[in-house]
């Protein structure tokens, strides 16, 4: 598992760790019951706060990528790709939507958009 | 408590040798005075520059912050200085009665006096009653103001020693106290003297700031 | 929970200088990083909570202890590391251990052993003829050797190199692992907590500035770039310290966000190291 931070970058520390975990879950890296580092852990490794480390995990929690065992650990919450996928899916449309907002806002006609986004999409 | 003695005798590893010497130099240079001299002379010469010494490392090293983060009280450090006077004194003493052993034994050239109750009785007293003074002073001002009272003391009782026992002596004649009496009226003395020097160096240092 | 280390109102005078009642507290696991520049009354804090020093007014608790009361009973559980060194130049190390050992009630012969092998510090070798890094893993080695639950530090890495400095907050790290531990760590070279520390407690001239977690300084404070013209009086009032220079301006401002919409993109704001944020409260200019 490998968790990347940027100091310099200026998302919130507590933030890419959390986004990281949670493209790890959604890309499958990471299943369902998969164990987590401790926050002490990950912390000591990544020569951060164990403050940041303990955000981070709220915040998955509290988004449902993970549950935490008092006493055991943090695991990878055990339900299931599929509802993840769909929040997912959600915020994939949302940013859609903006985008299309912003489109029309300019008068961008379908084609336009959808060359756009066609060479955003091969750009990766 | 007592490794801070300990602690001493690492520190002054090399005096404690030079101590022989000390005491051998005294007996050389008070060959021909009255028979106690030599060896209260050479007591507080050897107590003297124990003490002190030890109290120059403590001062050099800054010990008093070390000793007073661990978990000793400021009374521990004290007393332990207290303590370190007589064994130093003690020391002395039988550094003299192995020279004074060794004299007789191979023969040396040199008049050596030999220990008496009333000798070593007279050595401790002139150690502690120079202690008494020293170390209150060293307790509230520190080792580099405390020296000059170290200096003066050592001369004073230095050369006082060898002719105090005499001088007690004689106020013993004069106030018609058996000598017996009066050696167990001057311990008496000195004893309270170091027990009220000790109570005044735990108050100065208890409220010292570091 | 009961924090380990509490500090309230603390007060302390001299002829020219006097802490003036700081107040702040430590929870177990934690990393606390005691900031401030030189002369601001860190090691008269630490002087006073180890009982060196006597407090004028006040209140400090240890382990929910009075430091007075209960001094001998707290210090057996502190592990110090002061900057002065702290042993007897003409000493060995094995000879120092002899005379400190059995001063602590827990002491554990084993765990110092093994730190003295870990840091290579030789059993013979005099004190005095150690390097300035190895004195201070040697009174690390003490410090860590009792069974320790609070270790107390005050400007450890004065004077070391960046590796040596690097060492040793690895092994502070390692310390409050089981949650039980804390550190209490004051330095002026902020780059060593600018990671690890948890909590920053920043104080000036004998005044608390500030005692929050880290992360809230970092990601919340902002140091702003811009152009001299946009540093009109209004905005020098959201400031809490700021620079200028031929070409521009730089300043610290409490909350990033308001500094976004209040300049509206035309400056440039990053995060602030604790050094930044150290250097703008001690020089102000702002209003803030």
């Amino acid at each position: 598992m490998d968790i990347i931070i940027s100091n310099s970058c200026q998302e919130p520390i507590y933030e890419q760790i959390a986004r990281q975990i949670k493209n790890l879950i959604m890309r499958g890296d990471l299943s369902g019951g998969d164990g987590l580092p401790s926050i002490r852990n990950l912390a000591k490794e990544l020569q951060i706060s164990v403050i940041t480390t303990k955000r981070a995990y709220e915040e998955l929690e509290r988004d449902g990528y993970i549950t935490t065992v008092p006493g055991k650990g943090s695991f990878v919450a055990g339900q299931n790709r599929e509802l993840l996928r769909e929040m997912r899916l959600k915020i994939v449309e949302e940013k859609l939507s903006e985008a299309v907002d912003a489109g029309k806002s300019i008068e961008l006609s379908l084609n336009q958009m959808q060359e756009m986004l066609k060479i955003l999409f091969e750009e990766d | 408590m007592l490794n801070l003695i300990l602690k001493d005798l690492l520190l002054l590893k090399k005096y404690i040798f030079f101590g022989l010497a000390y005491i051998l130099i005294m007996i050389i240079a008070f060959q021909n005075l009255p028979g106690t001299a030599m060896l209260s002379a050479g007591t507080v010469a050897m107590t003297y520059i124990l003490v002190v010494n030890s109290c120059a490392y403590d001062d050099k090293n800054k010990a008093d912050l070390l000793l007073n983060s661990l978990p000793l009280s400021r009374c521990d450090v004290v007393l332990a200085r207290y303590l370190s006077v007589f064994l130093f004194a003690s020391l002395a003493i039988i550094f003299y009665a192995i020279i004074a052993g060794v004299n007789k034994f191979v023969g040396l050239p040199l008049k050596v006096s030999p220990i008496t109750g009333e000798g070593i009785v007279g050595a401790l007293l002139a150690a502690s009653f120079m202690h008494s003074i020293y170390l209150p002073a060293y307790f509230k001002f520190g080792f580099i103001k405390a020296r000059l009272v170290s200096f003066v003391l050592f001369f004073v009782v230095f050369f006082e020693a060898g002719t105090f026992i005499n001088r007690i002596n004689s106020i013993e004649g004069s106030l018609q106290v058996l000598p017996r009496q009066g050696n167990i009226i001057f311990l008496v003395v000195a004893m309270v003297l170091i027990i009220v020097s000790y109570f005044i160096s735990l108050r100065s240092y208890n409220s010292r700031d570091f | 929970m009961e924090p380990i280390l509490e500090v309230n109102n603390l007060k302390k005078d001299f002829q020219d200088f006097s802490l003036k009642g700081i107040s702040f507290s430590l929870q177990r696991g934690y990393i606390m990083g005691f900031i401030g520049p030189n002369g601001a009354g860190k090691s008269t804090t630490i002087k006073l909570i180890l009982n060196l020093l006597k407090r004028d007014d006040g209140e400090i608790k240890v382990f929910g202890l009075d430091n007075l009361q209960n001094e001998k009973e707290i210090k057996n559980r502190i592990g110090f590391v002061l900057s002065e060194n702290n042993f007897y130049d003409e000493l060995t190390v094995a000879e120092t251990r002899r005379i400190i050992a059995p001063i602590y009630r827990d002491w554990d012969q084993n765990v110092f052993q093994q730190y003295l092998s870990d840091f290579a510090l030789p059993a013979n070798k005099k004190v005095g003829e150690l390097s300035g890094g190895m004195k201070m893993k040697l009174s690390l080695a003490f410090a860590l050797s009792h069974h320790a639950e609070l270790l107390i530090l005050d400007e450890p890495t004065s004077g070391l190199d960046p590796i040596v400095r690097s060492e040793l907050l690895e092994i502070l790290s390692t310390i409050i692992q089981d949650e039980q531990k804390s550190v209490f760590f004051s330095t002026h070279i902020t780059s060593d907590l600018d990671k690890n520390a948890d909590y920053i407690t920043f104080i000036n001239d004998g005044e608390l500035v500030l005692s929050s977690p880290k992360d809230d300084l970092i990601e919340n404070y902002g140091l702003v770039r811009g152009a001299k013209e946009l540093l009109t009086d209004e905005a020098r009032d959201y400031f809490i310290g700021v620079k200028e220079n031929k070409f521009g301006f730089e300043g610290l401002v409490e909350d990033k966000h308001f500094a976004e919409e209040f300049f509206d993109g035309r400056v440039v704001i990053e995060k602030p190291g604790l050094e930044e944020i150290m250097i703008y409260f001690t020089r102000g200019n702002g209003c803030a």
